[in-house]
Protein backbone atom coordinates (compact mmCIF):
# COMPACT_ATOMS: atom_id res chain seq x y z
CA UNK A 1 0.00 0.00 0.00
CA UNK A 2 1.16 3.76 -0.48
CA UNK A 3 2.99 5.85 2.01
CA UNK A 4 0.00 8.06 1.79
CA UNK A 5 -3.10 7.68 0.35
CA UNK A 6 -4.44 11.15 0.85
CA UNK A 7 -2.33 12.42 -1.42
CA UNK A 8 -2.97 9.84 -4.20
CA UNK A 9 -6.72 10.12 -3.85
CA UNK A 10 -7.08 13.87 -4.03
CA UNK A 11 -5.09 14.14 -6.96
CA UNK A 12 -7.48 13.91 -10.16
CA UNK A 13 -4.46 13.08 -12.39
CA UNK A 14 -3.66 10.20 -10.44
CA UNK A 15 -7.12 8.76 -10.43
CA UNK A 16 -7.11 9.06 -14.99
CA UNK A 17 -3.87 7.41 -14.36
CA UNK A 18 -5.44 4.48 -12.02
CA UNK A 19 -8.13 4.39 -14.30
CA UNK A 20 -6.21 4.18 -17.42
CA UNK A 21 -3.82 1.21 -15.97
CA UNK A 22 -6.48 -0.54 -14.08
CA UNK A 23 -7.51 -3.16 -17.07
CA UNK A 24 -4.00 -3.67 -18.23
CA UNK A 25 -3.02 -4.22 -14.68
CA UNK A 26 -5.84 -7.18 -14.94
CA UNK A 27 -4.85 -8.70 -17.77
CA UNK A 28 -1.34 -8.59 -16.75
CA UNK A 29 -1.96 -9.64 -13.37
CA UNK A 30 -3.78 -12.61 -15.24
CA UNK A 31 -1.53 -13.99 -17.72
CA UNK A 32 1.72 -13.37 -15.76
CA UNK A 33 0.38 -14.18 -12.33
CA UNK A 34 -0.37 -17.66 -13.69
CA UNK A 35 3.17 -18.48 -15.84
CA UNK A 36 5.16 -17.40 -12.97
CA UNK A 37 2.70 -19.66 -10.78
CA UNK A 38 3.45 -22.10 -12.86
CA UNK A 39 7.34 -21.32 -13.01
CA UNK A 40 7.62 -20.59 -9.00
CA UNK A 41 5.98 -24.01 -8.07
CA UNK A 42 7.93 -25.54 -10.24
CA UNK A 43 11.26 -24.15 -8.55
CA UNK A 44 10.00 -24.46 -5.12
CA UNK A 45 9.02 -27.63 -5.68
CA UNK A 46 12.25 -28.41 -6.64
CA UNK A 47 13.78 -26.58 -3.47
CA UNK A 48 11.84 -28.19 -1.24
CA UNK A 49 12.97 -31.68 -2.34
CA UNK A 50 16.36 -30.63 -2.53
CA UNK A 51 16.54 -29.77 0.94
CA UNK A 52 14.38 -32.53 2.50
CA UNK A 53 16.56 -35.20 1.02
CA UNK A 54 19.82 -33.48 2.07
CA UNK A 55 18.43 -32.81 5.81
CA UNK A 56 17.43 -36.34 5.54
CA UNK A 57 20.74 -37.71 4.56
CA UNK A 58 22.19 -35.11 7.35
CA UNK A 59 19.52 -36.71 9.80
CA UNK A 60 20.79 -40.41 8.98
CA UNK A 61 24.27 -40.08 9.05
CA UNK A 62 24.71 -37.56 11.79
CA UNK A 63 21.35 -37.69 14.50
CA UNK A 64 20.16 -41.54 13.30
CA UNK A 65 18.52 -41.68 17.34
CA UNK A 66 16.71 -38.20 16.84
CA UNK A 67 15.44 -39.08 13.39
CA UNK A 68 14.04 -42.61 14.64
CA UNK A 69 12.09 -40.22 17.31
CA UNK A 70 11.27 -37.81 14.32
CA UNK A 71 9.50 -40.48 12.31
CA UNK A 72 7.68 -41.82 15.07
CA UNK A 73 6.02 -38.58 17.07
CA UNK A 74 4.94 -37.65 13.05
CA UNK A 75 3.83 -41.16 12.38
CA UNK A 76 1.74 -40.95 15.68
CA UNK A 77 0.77 -37.34 15.15
CA UNK A 78 -1.10 -37.92 11.80
CA UNK A 79 -2.68 -41.81 12.93
CA UNK A 80 -6.23 -41.32 13.24
CA UNK A 81 -6.81 -42.44 16.48
CA UNK A 82 -8.58 -45.90 17.34
CA UNK A 83 -7.70 -48.75 15.53
CA UNK A 84 -4.88 -46.94 13.51
CA UNK A 85 -3.11 -45.58 15.78
CA UNK A 86 -2.70 -48.78 18.24
CA UNK A 87 -1.65 -50.56 15.45
CA UNK A 88 0.81 -48.15 14.77
CA UNK A 89 2.11 -48.11 18.28
CA UNK A 90 2.10 -51.46 18.87
CA UNK A 91 4.13 -51.75 15.31
CA UNK A 92 6.64 -49.16 17.24
CA UNK A 93 7.15 -51.37 20.18
CA UNK A 94 7.97 -54.50 17.79
CA UNK A 95 10.85 -52.23 16.30
CA UNK A 96 9.58 -50.42 13.26
CA UNK A 97 12.45 -48.04 12.17
CA UNK A 98 12.34 -45.08 9.81
CA UNK A 99 12.81 -45.64 6.07
CA UNK A 100 15.92 -46.32 4.86
CA UNK A 101 18.05 -43.83 3.02
CA UNK A 102 17.34 -44.51 -0.60
CA UNK A 103 13.70 -45.96 0.41
CA UNK A 104 13.39 -42.35 1.89
CA UNK A 105 14.50 -40.42 -1.25
CA UNK A 106 12.33 -42.55 -3.51
CA UNK A 107 9.23 -42.16 -1.24
CA UNK A 108 10.23 -38.50 -1.38
CA UNK A 109 10.43 -37.89 -5.11
CA UNK A 110 7.49 -40.29 -5.98
CA UNK A 111 5.05 -38.90 -3.46
CA UNK A 112 6.22 -35.01 -4.09
CA UNK A 113 5.47 -35.66 -7.43
CA UNK A 114 2.52 -37.29 -7.26
CA UNK A 115 0.47 -35.66 -4.24
CA UNK A 116 2.95 -32.59 -3.14
CA UNK A 117 4.19 -31.24 -6.87
CA UNK A 118 -0.02 -30.81 -7.90
CA UNK A 119 -0.69 -29.23 -4.62
CA UNK A 120 1.95 -26.28 -5.21
CA UNK A 121 1.06 -26.27 -8.65
CA UNK A 122 -2.63 -25.40 -8.69
CA UNK A 123 -1.87 -23.44 -5.70
CA UNK A 124 0.23 -21.44 -8.07
CA UNK A 125 -2.17 -21.24 -10.33
CA UNK A 126 -4.21 -19.41 -8.19
CA UNK A 127 -2.49 -17.50 -6.10
CA UNK A 128 -0.68 -16.21 -8.80
CA UNK A 129 -2.50 -13.88 -10.46
CA UNK A 130 -3.24 -12.50 -6.92
CA UNK A 131 0.45 -11.90 -6.18
CA UNK A 132 1.01 -10.29 -9.27
CA UNK A 133 -2.23 -7.81 -8.84
CA UNK A 134 -1.19 -7.21 -5.55
CA UNK A 135 2.56 -6.70 -6.36
CA UNK A 136 2.01 -4.47 -9.81
CA UNK A 137 -0.45 -2.58 -7.66
CA UNK A 138 1.51 -1.97 -5.05
CA UNK A 139 4.21 -0.66 -7.90
CA UNK A 140 2.42 1.27 -9.65
CA UNK A 141 1.01 3.49 -6.54
CA UNK A 142 4.41 3.48 -5.67
CA UNK A 143 5.64 5.16 -8.84
CA UNK A 144 2.93 7.48 -8.71
CA UNK A 145 3.65 8.80 -5.43
CA UNK A 146 7.06 9.36 -6.21
CA UNK A 147 6.57 11.07 -9.46
CA UNK A 148 4.33 13.25 -7.25
CA UNK A 149 6.79 13.51 -4.58
CA UNK B 1 27.75 -18.63 -7.38
CA UNK B 2 25.80 -15.88 -5.65
CA UNK B 3 27.07 -16.62 -1.61
CA UNK B 4 23.91 -17.63 0.65
CA UNK B 5 22.40 -13.89 1.59
CA UNK B 6 21.80 -13.91 5.96
CA UNK B 7 19.74 -10.89 7.37
CA UNK B 8 21.15 -9.37 10.24
CA UNK B 9 18.33 -7.73 12.50
CA UNK B 10 19.99 -5.90 14.85
CA UNK B 11 19.09 -1.94 16.12
CA UNK B 12 22.71 -1.43 18.07
CA UNK B 13 24.94 -0.28 14.65
CA UNK B 14 28.28 -1.42 16.27
CA UNK B 15 26.84 -4.05 17.27
CA UNK B 16 25.47 -5.64 13.57
CA UNK B 17 28.69 -4.26 12.44
CA UNK B 18 30.24 -6.79 14.34
CA UNK B 19 27.64 -9.00 13.63
CA UNK B 20 28.13 -8.62 9.57
CA UNK B 21 31.98 -8.19 9.81
CA UNK B 22 31.78 -11.46 11.86
CA UNK B 23 29.90 -13.54 8.91
CA UNK B 24 31.24 -11.83 6.42
CA UNK B 25 34.96 -12.42 7.06
CA UNK B 26 34.16 -16.27 6.69
CA UNK B 27 34.15 -15.82 3.10
CA UNK B 28 30.75 -18.23 2.42
CA UNK B 29 28.00 -15.40 3.15
CA UNK B 30 27.15 -12.20 2.03
CA UNK B 31 24.86 -10.38 4.58
CA UNK B 32 22.48 -7.49 4.46
CA UNK B 33 20.99 -5.46 8.02
CA UNK B 34 17.93 -4.32 9.28
CA UNK B 35 17.41 -2.13 12.23
CA UNK B 36 13.70 -3.58 13.55
CA UNK B 37 11.66 -6.25 12.54
CA UNK B 38 9.47 -3.62 10.07
CA UNK B 39 11.97 -2.78 8.27
CA UNK B 40 13.72 -6.99 7.96
CA UNK B 41 9.88 -7.32 6.43
CA UNK B 42 10.50 -4.65 3.86
CA UNK B 43 13.95 -6.63 3.05
CA UNK B 44 12.19 -10.14 2.95
CA UNK B 45 9.51 -8.77 0.66
CA UNK B 46 12.46 -6.95 -1.20
CA UNK B 47 14.30 -10.41 -1.68
CA UNK B 48 11.43 -12.92 -2.88
CA UNK B 49 11.57 -14.71 -5.80
CA UNK B 50 8.24 -15.42 -8.27
CA UNK B 51 5.99 -13.26 -6.00
CA UNK B 52 6.87 -14.87 -2.93
CA UNK B 53 5.64 -18.46 -4.20
CA UNK B 54 9.72 -19.94 -4.40
CA UNK B 55 12.13 -19.45 -1.42
CA UNK B 56 13.63 -16.34 -0.67
CA UNK B 57 17.33 -14.85 -1.52
CA UNK B 58 17.07 -14.78 2.21
CA UNK B 59 18.51 -18.01 3.79
CA UNK B 60 19.01 -17.76 7.48
CA UNK B 61 18.01 -14.51 10.05
CA UNK B 62 20.33 -13.62 12.79
CA UNK B 63 17.64 -11.53 15.25
CA UNK B 64 17.95 -9.50 18.29
CA UNK B 65 14.96 -9.38 20.57
CA UNK B 66 15.10 -5.84 22.20
CA UNK B 67 14.00 -3.47 18.81
CA UNK B 68 12.17 -0.33 18.74
CA UNK B 69 8.48 -0.59 16.45
CA UNK B 70 8.65 -4.34 16.03
CA UNK B 71 10.57 -6.21 18.65
CA UNK B 72 12.26 -9.96 18.09
CA UNK B 73 9.74 -12.27 19.39
CA UNK B 74 6.83 -9.88 17.51
CA UNK B 75 9.42 -10.27 14.18
CA UNK B 76 9.51 -14.35 14.82
CA UNK B 77 5.88 -15.06 15.37
CA UNK B 78 4.65 -13.17 12.24
CA UNK B 79 7.28 -14.25 10.08
CA UNK B 80 6.14 -18.19 10.92
CA UNK B 81 2.50 -16.75 10.32
CA UNK B 82 3.53 -15.48 6.98
CA UNK B 83 5.45 -18.45 5.91
CA UNK B 84 3.96 -21.61 4.67
CA UNK B 85 4.50 -24.98 6.05
CA UNK B 86 7.24 -25.54 3.50
CA UNK B 87 9.38 -22.47 4.02
CA UNK B 88 11.02 -21.99 7.18
CA UNK B 89 13.55 -19.68 7.56
CA UNK B 90 16.09 -20.66 9.94
CA UNK B 91 16.38 -18.10 12.75
CA UNK B 92 19.17 -17.16 15.50
CA UNK B 93 18.42 -15.35 18.28
CA UNK B 94 20.82 -13.20 19.42
CA UNK B 95 20.21 -11.43 22.33
CA UNK B 96 20.99 -9.98 26.16
CA UNK B 97 17.30 -10.88 27.41
CA UNK B 98 17.06 -13.86 29.41
CA UNK B 99 13.46 -14.64 30.23
CA UNK B 100 10.93 -17.31 30.15
CA UNK B 101 8.66 -15.16 27.88
CA UNK B 102 11.07 -14.70 25.29
CA UNK B 103 12.80 -18.01 25.59
CA UNK B 104 9.07 -19.80 24.82
CA UNK B 105 7.92 -17.13 22.25
CA UNK B 106 11.16 -17.49 19.87
CA UNK B 107 11.51 -21.06 20.43
CA UNK B 108 8.02 -22.53 20.81
CA UNK B 109 6.64 -24.82 18.25
CA UNK B 110 4.19 -22.87 16.78
CA UNK B 111 5.57 -19.98 15.49
CA UNK B 112 8.74 -19.65 17.22
CA UNK B 113 11.06 -22.63 16.24
CA UNK B 114 14.15 -20.68 16.43
CA UNK B 115 17.61 -22.73 15.84
CA UNK B 116 19.49 -21.34 18.48
CA UNK B 117 19.54 -18.93 21.10
CA UNK B 118 23.08 -17.16 21.77
CA UNK B 119 23.19 -14.84 24.36
CA UNK B 120 25.33 -11.34 23.94
CA UNK B 121 28.20 -11.02 24.38
CA UNK B 122 28.41 -13.93 21.78
CA UNK B 123 31.46 -15.89 20.94
CA UNK B 124 31.97 -15.57 17.30
CA UNK B 125 33.09 -19.19 16.40
CA UNK B 126 29.80 -20.50 18.16
CA UNK B 127 27.47 -18.06 15.85
CA UNK B 128 29.70 -19.42 12.52
CA UNK B 129 29.14 -22.57 14.00
CA UNK B 130 25.48 -21.85 14.23
CA UNK B 131 25.54 -20.31 10.50
CA UNK B 132 27.39 -23.33 9.24
CA UNK B 133 25.49 -26.22 10.57
CA UNK B 134 22.46 -24.45 9.25
CA UNK B 135 23.29 -24.45 5.72
CA UNK B 136 25.08 -28.11 6.35
CA UNK B 137 20.84 -29.29 6.76
CA UNK B 138 20.98 -29.14 10.89
CA UNK B 139 18.37 -26.61 10.76
CA UNK B 140 15.67 -29.03 12.07
CA UNK B 141 17.77 -30.71 14.29
CA UNK B 142 19.31 -27.46 15.99
CA UNK B 143 15.18 -26.27 16.04
CA UNK B 144 14.54 -29.43 18.06
CA UNK B 145 16.91 -29.27 20.59
CA UNK B 146 17.38 -25.30 21.28
CA UNK B 147 13.58 -26.10 21.81
CA UNK B 148 14.37 -28.91 24.86
CA UNK B 149 17.25 -27.09 26.15
CA UNK B 150 14.64 -23.59 26.37
CA UNK B 151 11.93 -25.59 27.86
CA UNK B 152 14.72 -27.03 30.60
CA UNK B 153 15.66 -23.74 31.51
CA UNK B 154 11.87 -22.58 31.98
CA UNK B 155 11.20 -25.45 33.88
CA UNK B 156 14.18 -24.41 36.18
CA UNK B 157 12.86 -21.07 36.37
CA UNK B 158 9.71 -21.41 36.97
CA UNK B 159 10.44 -24.17 39.93
CA UNK B 160 13.06 -21.28 40.75
CA UNK B 161 10.14 -18.66 41.45
CA UNK B 162 7.99 -21.43 43.05
CA UNK B 163 11.06 -21.67 45.95
CA UNK B 164 11.42 -17.55 46.02
CA UNK B 165 7.55 -17.60 46.86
Amino acid sequence: MPADNSVLTASPTYKIIAAITFPFIIVWSLVCGVIIGIIGSTVNFFQVQRREIREEIVAITKYPGWREDQFKNQSLYFAEKGEQRARLESEFQEGKKAPRMIRFILIQIVLGSIIFYPYLLIRGIVMGPFLAYNQSYNDLWNILNSKGG
Amino acid sequence: MNKPLIMVVEDEQDMANHIIKTIEETGRYSTVAAKNGVEAFKLIDKNKNFLGLAENNIKCIILDLKMPEMNGVQFINKLRKNEGAFKLTPVIVLTAYEDVDKWTGTTNPNDGLAADYLKKPFKEQELIDDIDRIFRGESGYMIDSTRDQTYDKVVEAMKNDKEGD
